[in-house]
């Protein structure tokens, strides 16, 4: 684009309008004050966008958790504390009643055939210190039963062989590690099956102000300029045509094949809108993604994630100037992405996903994606990890 | 009684507003029956658009169908042109743009074919392939044009573009027949040579079409191979 000749086509362009049909003075000051505004918004929400994740999953990995059943509980694999801990309780009594109703609190999730090995306790019916094991199993009983006298817990016998309950505490790190991957569904104690609900939209400079370049292959470039486009060689026009960024909302749903890489698809509906001297064309799709994500690395509740996939696309509507238009054909696209994931609790995930996509059909209505068919998709959402028994 | 007032506002707002525009519908509308009632010249002048007389008031009609209606000749008007009169008309229509919205472009054509009585028209004529070869041989780009063309030899990219989509169409009959298909040859020939020579206007955009007439109407224009495969390559896409 010429850069020179600005001012030129620029003139051009207002003396186009007939005397009656211009703006007052300071008129167009006002439309390029009000071009200039919308851009810089735009411009603050991708930035806000880009920003939101790496802020929340920097507050999430830096804030000390609160929640205080779990550092006062300190599970761990050894029963090392009984020694410590009597010279504590035994001064303070209410603290023992507070772990009490602590334990009692604590939801339990069934885990089987794991570390079954109940605490190796020379248990009395009752001491006069609390003993602090990794099985919150062998206390939970006495939740039940007659009261203890306070200060004191029951322990479960040595001699019971099975656990009572095979509950496992699962809020501290070394557990949290046992949880899956949203990305691979996978963990250690079998597949998983991801849920994710995503919104994307695609990214780059303002949106395209371009025609033609659809069969063109050394021709119209886009314009800086929201209302100009142009060839390469200068050729200027001066039809006020504008492609929006397409907007995308998502379900998807993904699948673990191994400890690193999962299978993913779902269905997205995507609404790309242009703009032409005051005509409006809208198509609506709906998309089937396929596509094969990989574990990276993680750190902490950050997962860095990599895939690649094609969807199929289906034009469910299309409209220009509100006349109905025919788009017959599938499109189909490539992509591949680069996302991080943070984890906000302890199944769900938000997670930020550029991806670069190339459209290899066009739609016979013009569009950004046929005027840009290689393209930054920016996605965001949210993932649910689930149990697959 | 507050309540009553408080919803009340809201709805006569909206009437006061549905009323301008209904207004302006009909300021346009009276616009519209002037044009075509005295804005026209003689039977051999072309037609002349709401857009050329009131640009403004022809993009503020939000719909196509509004769009086409405005620029629907009356049947009497269109048959009291001669046919290059109506031949003129087209270059100057002002939905050719449309050609823009589309990366087909005959569904371009066809959409204002479909909707436009002077297009229509133009083709159903007998002498429309020779009204419009004469046409095509004299257009060239006016690279300072804007939105409307000052004339009807320098024209606007898009009209010229249109104009040669829609003589590749084949709605119109009889170009690739005889003399017509000759002087289209020379006619093609020559706007390929001038684009080629202008590093303003040697691109894809400009040539294409050419070459799309050149193989619609069997004319054997030569273009360069990148050009051929663009415009092969387009037509399967479609």
């Amino acid at each position: 684009m010429k850069t020179d000749n600005h001012n030129d086509w620029t003139d051009a362009f207002r003396e186009s309008f007939p005397e009656e049909a211009r703006p007052a003075a300071g008129g167009w000051e006002a439309v390029a004050g009000r071009m200039r505004r919308a851009a810089a918004r735009r411009r603050a929400a991708v930035a806000a966008a880009v920003l939101a994740l790496p802020v929340a999953g920097g507050v999430f990995f830096l804030t000390p958790r609160t929640d205080n059943r779990e550092p006062e509980i300190a599970v761990k694999e050894a029963p090392v504390v009984v020694a410590e801990v009597p010279d504590i309780v035994t001064d303070v009594p209410e603290l023992v009643t507070d772990i009490r109703e602590l334990v009692a609190d604590i939801p339990v999730r069934p885990k089987p055939a794991r570390n079954t090995v109940p605490a190796e306790v020379t248990a009395p019916t009752e001491v006069t210190a609390p003993v602090i094991t990794d099985r919150v199993a062998d206390v939970q009983p006495s939740r039940n039963d007659t009261p203890a006298t306070p200060g004191t817990i029951p322990v479960v016998p040595r001699e019971t062989k099975e656990p009572v309950v095979t509950a496992n505490v699962d809020w501290n790190d070394s557990a949290f590690e046992d949880y899956p991957d949203a990305v691979t569904g996978k963990a250690s104690g079998g597949r998983r099956l991801t849920i994710g609900l995503g919104a994307g939209t695609m990214a780059g400079g303002a949106p395209a102000a371009t025609t033609m370049t659809s069969m063109a292959n050394s021709m119209p470039t886009k314009s800086s300029s929201n209302n100009f486009w142009n060839n390469t060689s200068g050729v200027v026009f001066q039809h006020n045509y504008v492609h929006d960024f397409p907007r995308s909302l998502g379900l998807f749903a993904s699948y673990g094949l191994t400890d690193r890489i999962s299978l993913e698809s779902g269905l997205d509906f995507t609404r790309l809108h242009s703009k032409l001297d005051g005509i409006h064309t809208v198509m609506h799709f709906a998309g089937i993604p396929l596509r094969v994500n990989v574990n990276l690395f993680s750190a902490g509740p950050m997962e860095v994630y990599a895939g690649a996939g094609g969807k199929a696309e289906k034009c469910l509507k299309a409209t220009i100037g509100g006349m109905e238009y025919n788009e017959p054909k599938i499109q189909w696209s490539g992509s591949a992405l680069l996302g991080a994931q943070a984890r906000i609790t302890r199944s769900a995930y938000l997670y930020l996903q550029p991806e670069f996509s190339y459209y290899f059909t066009k739609t016979r209505l013009a569009s950004y994606r046929t005027e840009n068919r290689f393209g930054l998709t920016v996605n965001a959402g949210l993932r649910f990890s689930f149990a697959k028994n | 009684m507050k309540r009553i007032l408080i919803y009340l506002l809201p709805l006569l707002l909206l009437a006061g507003c549905a009323k301008d525009f209904s207004e302006d519908i009909n300021s346009i509308g009276d616009k519209m029956t002037e044009l075509w009632t005295h804005g026209q010249g003689g039977s051999d002048d072309p037609i002349v658009f709401l857009q050329e007389v009131d640009y403004s008031a022809f993009v503020s009609l939000p719909t196509l169908y509004d769009r086409f209606s405005a620029c629907s000749a009356p049947e009497s008007l269109i048959n009291d042109k001669t046919t290059r009169a109506l031949g003129l008309s087209i270059l100057h229509y002002p939905l050719n743009s449309l050609i823009l919205a589309y990366n087909y472009y005959d569904s371009a054509v066809k959409t204002v074919y479909d909707n436009s009585p002077l297009h229509r028209a133009l083709a159903a004529r007998k002498d429309a392939a020779e009204a419009l070869v004469g046409i095509f041989e004299n257009t060239r780009i006016d690279k300072g044009a804007v939105l409307v063309a000052k004339d009807y030899e320098e024209i606007t990219l898009v009209d010229e573009l249109f104009l040669e989509y829609y003589l590749g169409s084949g709605l119109v009959k009889g170009l690739d027949k005889g003399s017509n298909k000759e002087r289209m040859k020379a006619a093609v020939t020559k706007k390929r040579d001038e684009r080629l020579a202008d590093p303003e206007l040697n691109g894809a955009l400009t040539l294409i079409p050419l070459a799309y007439l050149s193989e619609r109407l069997g004319l054997g224009v030569q273009f360069s191979t990148d050009i051929v495969n663009t415009m092969h390559q387009f037509i399967e896409d479609n």
